[in-house]
């Protein structure tokens, strides 16, 4: 939870902005927001962390023009007054929540999220700071003890099947782990295998799954362990444009949500596998391999752009090359022919001990 | 005798009085035009119609194009579409007699349309003319049949005629032999249709006379009475010109527009059922000083080409009535009363022709430079689509501006906002309808300044005249406004 003098700024902020739109109306002028725009940056920007996005000199000006911009105007003061209400009482909700408080004027849950970006935007803070958050989809289990809200949760009890992430990291202290790294699946299938097969009991790690894009609670928990348990990360993706992008939005943040980037991203993390040479070296059949479609080769052409994943990441975005002058991709379920448990028996160890990561 | 039906009978005395008005405004010195209906005697229904007017005459140049049928298409369309169904019928003869001032003698001809495509001219022996002091023209046609629709429309007609305020130029109209149980039976009585003689002709004219015509003519206010005048104090015009005259200018034809509005009053709306209901726009064209039905080329140019909707009019349809006035329907209901558009179209010297994209052109700048003139002095009536949508806003967004305010804690900054909204410190409760206030207004008014074209008004106050956008906001704020759907 964010503290009493965190609240307070945010307030401060709410009040200088409000202030500068009365000035505008009473000088004759429609209100305006002026909003910082991100752009994806060469270079690494300065703060607490990593982040690949820094801020353009042009700004976004929301306003009462058009009809994309007026309804982006009024859902963000609608937002706004929102979360001053939640910051006065120090109460939180749900992005859900914020939209059944008006869903007439909002429409659209869309709508919502975009006013959520906006005024985190404007204010410049984080999103748990104006006391809003998304339900986690999430998944964690392995060596792990924590206190949610006062409640022990011990993530190595359910070996079966995994504890949802909470969450409101803000109210999560670590309690204990013995685990030696963290390993983070794309898909909640391969969590599952990996579950059956007891790979936590025979490895002391945590294992966490975002199931497909990582949504916030899910990197902000990630971040919060990293930073805490100072252990390595490893990421476990199909080899194609999809879970390399997943993997990039752990490490580098996401450009929708670029204010928060800092806090949530992980950039330690070492990408483990799947690669298309482990056709090669771990002995998954050519059949395997599949033809890159369509939307593949337009989302990998797009990802070679990116001028901070080359820089940052050169090994990733060879790979990434690999797949696009090959026109094959690999999925992670394909170990599974070597054997039905090579995944959780063989392939994940022998990659972390033989260094074979990215 | 008939080789004519109704509508070219019509069309004929039509075209005999827009001709000898087009003369007479072309003449220096006062005229009279006088339109005679004279009932025949001796004949149940024949009627003599005349046009007499004291201007230069008809030269014998001018006589070859001086056909009564000699008319624009769309004209003839109009008479053939209103009064397909009238028995009246004329022999397709014209009888002219005519004089110029330096003349000696008093001509006379009768032209016969017999033969649409060759018509015939036959010149009659001249009378002589004594004395060289005055000149004119005497057209006449002879016609059989109930006169009831052609005596309504000419009298429309010189009802209509008036709204131009012609210069130098009386109209009136006789009513000759009538018996006493017909229902024109104002028997040798004259009608004067042009009450003011004015100098020159002027926007201010077009503009006098759509008030003066609409007070007598709709609503039929006793001249100087309390409604009158109560009437001319809530009126409100917009006034547009496009075209130029003057020696090295190589525009010939100049087009006047005025728009006229009266507001729906809060007493009228309060007896209306529906405090806001539907209002048909009567438009009135004039072409060289006659009232002209407006053709439906020039209409559909009208309803593409003029921004209407930067105005707040979404047109649903647009026809012609009998009298070939113009009314056009709205898809949305209106705060107005009564509002008119009188356009005056008329050409300053020997004209050529226009191209059609150049006329429409005209048509445009003159009229939405009138809308524009009518928006900035009542900017709440022609709120345009778009200041509308944004409108439509305000109250949601008033309403959080002002929650943000008053759902704060903070007492020093409920009174410090209430100093930045002009607002009594104790009145902390009125911060939305303040803020929605203010921003209404701001949208009012910014959407009546929107960016124009330099023409007449600016023209008029000395500005230099060029067709060319000009910037009455700075360029950021135009920005600002521009909206981008």
């Amino acid at each position: 939870m964010a503290d009493l003098s965190t609240a307070q700024k945010i307030l401060k902020r709410i009040q200088d902005l409000v202030r500068e739109l009365l000035q505008d109306i009473a000088r004759g002028s429609l209100p305006v927001i002026s909003i910082d725009r991100f752009i994806p940056c060469d270079s690494l920007t300065d703060g607490d962390g990593l982040s690949v996005y820094e801020r353009c000199e042009s700004q976004e000006r929301i306003a009462l023009k058009g009809r994309t911009s007026t309804q982006r105007i009024v859902a963000f003061m609608r937002v706004l007054l929102i979360v001053q209400g939640l910051l006065q009482q120090e109460k939180h909700a749900s992005k859900r929540d914020v939209y059944y408080m008006d869903p007439r004027l909002f429409g659209d849950q869309v709508i919502v999220d975009q006013a959520i970006n906006d005024i985190c935007t404007k204010l410049k803070c984080a999103r748990s700071s104006i006391h809003v958050f998304s339900a986690s989809k999430g998944l964690v289990m392995g060596c792990l003890q924590y206190i949610d809200q006062g409640r022990l949760v011990d993530c190595s009890r359910h070996r079966l099947s995994g504890f949802p992430i909470p969450t409101l990291t803000d109210g999560v202290t670590l309690a204990m782990s013995e685990a030696e790294y963290i390993l983070l699946v794309e898909k909640e299938t391969v969590f599952q295998r990996l579950a059956n097969d007891g790979y936590c009991m025979k490895n002391r790690c945590i294992v966490i799954t975002g199931r497909g894009y990582p949504d916030v609670p899910t990197r902000s928990f990630l971040r919060l362990l990293v930073n805490a348990l100072h252990l390595p990360v490893y990421g476990l993706v199909d080899a194609d444009p999809y879970g390399l992008d997943i993997l990039c939005t752990y490490r580098f943040g996401s450009l929708a949500m670029a204010y928060d980037a800092e806090a949530l991203a992980t950039p330690s993390i070492r990408w483990l596998g799947v690669f298309l040479s482990d056709v090669r070296f771990h002995g998954i059949p050519v059949r395997c391999l599949l033809p890159l479609r369509e939307n593949d080769k337009r989302k990998a052409e797009a990802m070679l752009k990116r001028q901070y994943l080359k820089i940052h990441a050169p090994l990733w975005w060879g790979q990434l090359q690999e797949l696009l002058s090959t026109g094959t991709k690999l999925e992670i379920e394909a170990v599974s022919t070597i054997s039905f448990s090579a995944l959780a028996n063989e392939y994940i160890v022998s990659k972390i001990n033989n260094l074979q990561f990215l | 005798m008939s080789s004519y039906n109704t509508s070219f009978a019509l069309c004929a005395v039509h075209h005999l009085i827009a001709n000898a008005i087009y003369r007479c405004s072309k003449w220096n010195l006062p005229s009279r035009i006088t339109v005679t209906v004279t009932h025949v005697d001796g004949c149940l229904s024949a009627y003599k119609i005349s046009v007499a007017d004291t201007g230069p005459g008809i030269c014998d140049t001018d006589l070859q194009e001086f056909y009564p049928l000699n008319i624009n298409s769309s004209l003839s369309d109009f008479f053939s579409e209103t009064f397909s169904e009238c028995s009246l019928r004329w022999d397709g003869v014209v009888s002219i007699t005519t004089t110029g001032i330096q003349e000696e003698k008093i001509r006379h001809y009768k032209i016969s349309l017999k033969d649409k495509e060759r018509p015939h001219i036959l010149e009659l022996h001249p009378d002589p003319k004594p004395k060289k002091t005055f000149s004119g023209a005497e057209v006449a046609i002879y016609a059989e049949g109930p006169v009831e629709d052609l005596m309504f429309y000419i009298q429309d007609l010189c009802e209509k005629i008036s709204i131009l305020q012609l210069s130098n130029i009386y109209l009136e109209l006789c009513l000759a032999n009538f018996w006493e149980s017909s229902r024109f039976h104002n028997n040798e009585t004259a009608i004067l249709y042009a009450p003011v003689i004015v100098e020159e002709m002027s926007i201010e004219q077009l503009s006098k006379g759509t008030i003066d015509y609409i007070s007598k003519f709709i609503y039929k206010y006793p001249c100087g009475s309390q409604e009158d005048h109560v009437f001319r104090h809530e009126v409100k015009t917009g006034k547009g010109k496009a075209g130029k005259d003057g020696i090295l200018i190589k525009t010939k034809w100049i087009v006047q527009t005025c728009v006229t509005v009266h507001e729906r009053q809060s007493v009228d709306q309060e007896l209306s059922s529906d405090s806001h209901t539907s209002c048909s726009m009567k438009l009135f064209f004039f072409e060289d000083f006659c009232f002209t039905p407006l053709s439906t080329a020039w209409l559909c140019a009208l309803q593409r080409n003029v921004d209407w909707a930067k105005f707040g009019f979404s047109i649903k349809s647009a026809q012609r009535d009998a009298s070939g006035i113009t009314n056009i329907d709205f898809e949305h209901s209106s705060n107005f009363k009564i509002i008119i558009i009188t356009i005056h179209r008329y050409s300053t010297r020997e004209s050529k022709r226009m191209g059609a994209r150049s006329q429409t052109k005209q048509l445009k700048d003159a009229l939405e430079e009138a809308l524009r003139e009518l928006k900035q002095a009542v900017p709440h009536l022609f709120l345009g689509a778009k200041a509308k949508k944004m409108q439509q806003c305000v109250p949601d967004l008033s309403k959080c501006l002002a929650g943000l305010i008053t759902t704060s804690m903070d007492s020093s900054f409920k009174i410090e906002c209430s100093k930045i909204l002009d607002l009594p410190p104790d009145e902390t409760n009125a911060f939305e309808v303040c803020i929605r206030k203010k921003m209404m207004s701001i949208i009012q008014v910014k959407d009546a300044s929107q960016p124009k074209m330099l023409t007449y008004n600016d023209e008029r106050n000395g500005s230099k005249y060029k067709e060319a956008e000009v910037k009455c906001y700075s360029e950021s704020e135009c920005e600002e406004w521009a909206l981008d759907d």
